[in-house]
């Protein structure tokens, strides 16, 4: 926890990554812009192809971690109140955040492509 | 216009319940994250169109309900009685039955769960009195709602709710007993770090469940030693005929047969084998009376009364005349 506390001052994504699931897909629905809690829901929902379905006890389950973390903040932007009901709380990737964001997707794409290249077409939807 | 009012309405109330669920969490996230979960809840309400949502958040918080409570406590808080309480209720009946069993649940749920649930309602609309009349009726109702299903279990349930009763009362007493002992502790380790008085009522309460967990296993070591034989042969291959006529007459439900071989030497503690185990006289009666319907029971009601006193006295009527042979 001290080493994560250090590498949050120093920006560091490296103590962070890998992410877990529930985590690492809130963060890149954020990478997508601010979002209020069921607008995270419905964007993880979207990412995930449906496959990941929050509730809302393990989205601010995870949401109180990233936040202790320095990931993400409460945004203190707040939409017209007659578009948007001002109850409604939004989140923002922070700097560290964003640079965690990067790096998971930097190892996720690697993942995919050293797959690609070492597994059997076959295992990857080829044809051979 | 008077279809989106119902909607709001149906909203605002699976919200309350909602917010009642949320006990399920530990205080500290409720407290900073309550309004943001029941207003993600409203919105999934709203903008799912209530299809599916209770199922996806009932499940959801199955999930993430001890995943708060074991953050919590290694954040140092402090687990809830009330978790504890469920958590002891669970595995209790695990343990001693050997596995999670669906009707040891339901019986758990029907006469304990349900009941604290209505005395709870009925406190609030009587003593608490923090709501109106409307509201105090709706408690009264829902209390004494709370006990019909326990009430139509133990009728179900026939002759042996006596047992089912005593089984709910000694689990609530092992729990309490348990939740007193661990509140004593922590409260005397807590007044340690503090340097403050250790509370009394803490350390009363759990006196008192020390004196109920030691009446407890006292009374388990007490009928499991009222359940040895006494001193002397009691196997199956030197039983005597009148020992085996006995068994068969307790099997079958001769209640004259039994009372009259009880009187006599015959042996009522030799186990004989039968499909399901081994059983003495007044275990065969008493299995019997288990398998067979309420109308067919009587016989073998009055066998077990007839048994009992005559197992306990055995030893003293014919235990001598028995080591001598």
């Amino acid at each position: 926890m001290a080493k994560a506390a250090k590498a949050a001052a120093s920006e560091d994504p490296t103590p962070f990554v890998p992410l877990a699931p529930a985590p690492l897909h809130i963060v890149l629905a954020l990478n997508r812009g601010e979002r209020h809690g069921y607008g995270i829901i419905k964007e993880v929902e979207y990412l995930s192809d449906g496959v990941i379905k929050m509730g809302p006890g393990s989205l601010y389950g995870s949401i109180k971690k990233l936040v202790a973390q320095g990931l993400i903040e409460e945004s203190d932007v707040r939409p017209d109140p007659a578009l948007d009901d001002e109850r409604r709380k939004y989140y923002r990737l922070t700097g560290l955040g964003r640079a965690v964001c990067a790096a998971e997707l930097e190892r996720l794409s690697n993942l995919v492509a050293r797959t690609q290249r070492s597994a059997p077409a076959r295992l990857i939807g080829g044809t051979a | 216009m008077a279809a989106e009012r119902r909607t709001d309405a149906r909203v605002d109330r699976a919200c309350t319940n909602y917010r009642r669920v949320l006990i399920a969490y530990p205080r500290t996230f409720r407290e900073e994250f309550g309004d943001d979960l029941v207003q993600a809840f409203r919105d999934l309400l709203l903008m799912s169109g209530e299809r599916g949502v209770w199922w996806r958040t009932v499940r959801d918080l199955f999930a993430s309900a001890p995943r708060e409570h074991v953050a919590a406590m290694r954040e140092g808080k402090r687990p809830s009685p009330w978790l504890l309480a469920l958590v002891l209720v669970l595995l209790i009946p695990a343990v001693l039955t050997g596995g999670f069993l669906p009707e040891v649940y339901l019986m758990i749920g029907c006469l304990l769960v349900l009941p604290i649930i209505g005395i709870n309602r009925l406190h609030r609309a009587f003593v608490v009195r923090r709501t109106t009349g409307g509201a105090i009726l709706g408690l009264v109702a829902v209390g004494i709602a709370c006990f019909v299903p326990g009430a139509a279990l133990l009728v179900w349930v026939g002759p042996d709710r006596g047992w089912v009763i005593g089984a709910m009362v000694v689990l609530a007493l092992i729990v309490g007993s348990v939740l007193g002992i661990v509140g004593g502790v922590a409260a005397l380790i807590r007044a340690r770090k503090s340097g403050e008085r250790t509370p009394r009522q803490a350390l009363v309460g759990a006196g008192v469940a020390v004196v109920v967990i030691g009446g407890l296993i006292s009374a388990a070591y007490i009928s499991y030693r009222n359940s040895q034989p006494p001193t002397g042969d009691h196997s199956v291959a030197n039983a005597s005929a009148e020992t085996r006529a006995l068994w068969v007459a307790a099997d079958t439900g001769d209640v004259e047969t039994v009372k009259r071989l009880a009187a006599t030497c015959a042996d009522p503690w030799v186990q004989f084998p039968t499909p399901d185990g081994k059983h003495d006289a007044h275990g065969a009666a008493d299995s019997r009376l288990l398998d067979l319907p309420d109308d067919q029971e009587p016989p073998y009601a009055e066998i077990m009364k007839i048994l009992g006193p005559a197992k306990e006295s055995w030893y003293d009527r014919c235990g001598a005349s028995a080591a001598e042979k």
